[in-house]
């Protein structure tokens, strides 16, 4: 007899269905004894589903954006990376890069070029302290602008239909997947 | 490996052409904009907004610094010593 039609007792959540999977806790019906590759299968199944939801995301977000983000809003999620995730692993790599690699690409000293010696030395360190400080910083910023974004767009295009957390959500992905276009584009700066 | 200041404008230009574009494309689809000057006219006033509210933050945050920071190097700095 097969599982459907069994009484399931789940050993996770104490609910007694029936089917493949508890429908309280998602626990699966069958589990067998762990064995060693068990810990090797789990991990690269964690890893495959990270990948597939980051790349479905990246597609959705490159060739329909809104659409996309509309259908998350409205409640088709499943297959999305998570937006907080999206801006953090985006905001991550732009804060590594830019922090990494600005000295090498851009001179702060030809922005000083005309100011005498003297004047240059007393400023020089502030902005360098400055431009560091914003870098380092850099995922606040697009954090703040995200909630900004998502106020206006939804006050000024929103007509009632969108509030201020589904604005934002909308801007996690739209600014995150700019920035991600920007980044695509630093490499420019070498040529 | 330093570059131009010219190289660093025109990225920073050409990108943030891309993102503005990118933007305005996002939300004629999320808004489900028609008209596509309409769209173009809302998302460059809400980018307009978000930025003047960034730029008054920004401008407290330079009157604090100023306030806080070390104003001989500054007075210095901007007067030349003088």
């Amino acid at each position: 007899m097969s599982h459907s039609h069994d009484l399931i007792h789940c050993k996770n959540c104490q609910n007694e269905y029936h089917g493949h999977y508890c429908p309280n806790c998602g626990q699966k019906a069958t589990t067998k004894r762990l064995v060693f590759n068990d810990i090797f299968s789990e991990l690269l199944n964690a890893f495959t589903y990270f990948n597939r939801g980051l790349l479905y995301t990246l597609k959705m977000m490159s060739t329909r954006p809104g659409h996309s983000v509309r259908e998350y809003v409205q409640g088709k999620r499943v297959n999305h990376f998570h937006p907080v995730n999206y801006l953090l692993l985006i905001g991550g790599v732009a804060t590594w890069i830019y922090l990494h690699y600005w000295d090498d690409l851009f001179n702060m000293d030809i922005m000083f070029q005309n100011m005498k010696t003297k004047e240059q030395k007393a400023i020089m360190p502030f902005v360098k302290k400055a431009v560091h400080f914003a870098f380092e910083n850099y995922t606040y910023q697009l954090m703040f602008s995200i909630l900004l974004y998502g106020f206006f767009s939804v006050k000024i295009l929103g007509k009632e239909r969108y509030n201020w957390v589904e604005g934002i959500v909308l801007h996690l992905f739209v600014l995150s997947h700019s920035e991600l276009i920007k980044l695509l584009l630093f490499p420019f700066l070498f040529f | 490996m330093k570059n131009s200041i010219i190289g660093f404008y025109a990225q920073s230009l050409i990108s943030s052409l891309i993102s503005m574009v990118y933007m305005i494309w996002a939300y004629k689809q999320f808004f489900e904009e028609e008209n596509t000057w309409s769209a173009i006219g809302k998302t460059l006033l809400a980018i307009l907004a978000a930025g003047v509210v960034i730029a008054v933050v920004s401008g407290f945050g330079g009157f604090f610094i100023s306030l806080f920071g070390d104003k001989a190097a500054l007075i210095n700095a901007v007067t030349g010593g003088k």
